[in-house]
């Protein structure tokens, strides 16, 4: 026998890795057993529910934690032990923004100019005076919003390779969640920017991300590119049943029985033989409702 | 970076400074006019005399100034509100959990740690300084005519008022990083502060040196020592052992600080969150 071949295309860099990553509080595992890798350039959605270990992944992620087991990379290098080569290439907000209540917006421009090699100074005020958020107000008095605003200013003014967000829609309104989400998509069209942004909902990030991770329970649940997490999965419904049969030429990713019919979400793309079943094309949204609504946790990979 | 940890901590060293002049404010005049009377009262001179020109001259300098000098027991605290003026702000950030800010801009945690303590360090020492020094020059004339090895004024002047900031400063960052909330955190300290101060100062500090035995009363013991028992039989210890306990004890307290501020460094290492 000959060795398999291995087609490769053109090589992408990877931006975020993660293997067997793992954190432990106590005795509770807040994040077990997390393997993905997502690519240089990739807008990627973190999802999960509120407590399903999203913000300790991206804090292990941007070196604010230490896992308890595994390892987790950005652009090749661990931002705990090589800070120097990683952190001046990121730009993370935190979901409180961690920004000094009694510091102005001024000051807070001023810190990341002290502590940032390439800080673009020009591109903070500008993205503020945009936003109408004047430099003098102090942080404290600013409003929700505003607030998230500066501290994702003060990201972008790193110039960073990659962008890590906890949760950056959920103090914005609508209109401004829009605004960010074009942005973002724009610079990594742009720019090559990478993007990691966690998020409970995911409407909105349809159209912006291209990759995905889901996160239940401290579990990766599901992590692949979302066209080919969308193509691989559909949606049957039919009488109610016990859905056995199809279990065995599906893999079944959650049910739902109402007293007529049974609804199953698969991931498939095997014909579906049994003319009782009706075969749906299903949404992102869906498909990610119905992995956080599994209740058994297994471990799936689309790649 | 530097400036991030003195913009941080602006409003607690104004603060600190305005105290600073306010006790100079209140100083000056006072230690100025309590030198004045002691000269022209020609006090030096009635050093250990007994005559009644001399003890009537006493006995009013004293009047004069009991009420200051009391008060001036309360400056005990000063190392206290030093301590916690410097090391209570970086308590907040990290409640607040602001230190992730600077921990993902481009500098490593550990030069943020560095110039963190460093100017909480420097700063607290530097104020204690100018307070100890404002105060042992203010004292001078109480100390010819009591002695300044009494715990009452030791524990003012020389050095030690230092060793107590950085103690103080130590205990705040400690308890701070273990208990995690500010507020809790300070009083937990103020109370160990106080605790250990007054244990040192009643069982250990005596013992610096084996104390000089009297089989007399204290009248026979020599001027300005520190009087540990005195009755039947007076234990006591010599007044020119000052600089001596000053040194024991500024060592012992910043020893107590250093492990204090080890701790905290170790607690913010492995901070898990």
């Amino acid at each position: 026998m000959t060795a398999p071949v291995t087609v490769t295309g053109p090589t992408t860099r990877s931006a975020v890795r993660a293997v067997g990553l793992g954190k432990r509080y106590g005795s509770r595992w807040a994040l077990r057993d997390c393997t993905f890798d997502l690519p240089a350039g990739s807008v990627t959605a973190l999802v999960g529910q509120n407590g399903a270990g999203k913000s300790t992944l991206l804090h292990l992620a941007v070196g604010l934690t230490e896992p308890t087991a595994g390892r987790v990379e950005i652009l090749g290098s661990s931002a705990r032990r090589q800070p120097r080569d990683v952190l001046p290439r990121l730009g993370f907000v935190a979901q409180d923004h961690a920004l000094e209540p009694r510091f102005r917006v001024a000051d807070m421009l001023e810190v990341g100019r002290r502590l940032n090699p390439r800080w673009d100074a020009a591109l903070a005020r500008e993205h503020l005076a945009r936003l109408g958020i004047p430099l003098g107000q102090r942080v404290g008095g600013l409003s929700g919003g505003q607030r998230a605003q500066v501290a994702l200013t003060m990201a972008l003014a790193k110039r960073p390779e990659i962008l890590v967000l906890d949760e950056p829609a959920a103090a914005l309104d609508p209109l401004a969640r829009r605004e960010l989400l074009r942005m973002l998509m724009g610079a990594a069209a742009d720019t090559g920017l990478t993007v990691l942004l966690s998020s409970h909902v995911i409407s909105d990030l349809e159209r912006v991300c291209d990759h995905l991770v889901i996160l239940a329970a401290g579990e990766v649940r599901l992590t692949g590119p979302t066209d080919e997490v969308v193509a691989a999965h559909r949606l049957l419904s039919g009488p109610r049943t016990e859905p056995t049969a199809v279990a065995r030429m599906h893999h079944v990713v959650s049910e739902n029985h109402t007293d007529r019919q049974t609804t199953l979400l698969v991931r498939s793309t095997r014909h579906v033989y049994d003319s009782r079943w009706r075969v749906d094309e299903i949404g992102l949204e869906e498909i990610v409702l119905g992995y956080l609504s599994q209740t058994a946790p297994g471990k799936d990979v689309t790649e | 970076m530097t400036w991030l940890a003195w913009r941080q901590q602006r409003s607690e060293i104004l603060a600190a400074t305005a105290i600073l002049l306010l006790l100079t404010a209140i100083l000056v005049p006072t230690g100025l006019g309590m030198a004045w009377a002691f000269d022209r009262d020609e006090l030096a001179g009635c050093l250990g005399q007994t005559t009644p020109t001399c003890l009537g001259a006493l006995d009013s300098f004293e009047r004069r100034f009991e009420g200051i000098i009391d008060a001036t027991g309360w400056f005990s605290l000063l190392p206290l509100l030093i301590g916690v003026l410097f090391a209570a702000p970086l308590v907040v950030e990290l409640d607040r959990g602001t230190h992730r800010l600077a921990w993902t801009q481009s500098i490593t945690r550990r030069r943020w740690l560095v110039t963190k303590l460093g100017l909480i360090t420097v700063g607290a020492t530097a104020y204690a300084a100018l307070l100890a020094g404002l105060i042992t020059w203010w004292r001078a004339p109480v100390d010819d005519l009591y002695g300044r090895l009494r715990p009452a004024a030791f524990q003012l002047e020389g050095i030690v008022p230092i060793a107590y900031t950085l103690f103080a400063v130590g205990l705040v960052l400690a308890a701070g990083t273990v208990l995690r909330r500010p507020v809790p955190a300070i009083g937990v300290a103020a109370v160990l502060f106080v605790t250990v101060r007054v244990l040192v100062e009643t069982y250990v500090r005596p013992h610096y040196q084996p104390a000089v035995h009297l089989a007399g009363d204290s009248a026979d013991a020599p001027r300005l020592a520190w009087m540990i028992r005195s009755g039947p039989s007076t234990t006591y210890q010599p007044a020119d052992r000052f600089w001596l306990f000053q040194g024991i004890e500024t060592v012992t307290f910043v020893a107590a600080a250093a492990c204090l501020v080890g701790i905290a460094v170790w607690r913010i290492r492995t901070r898990s969150r």
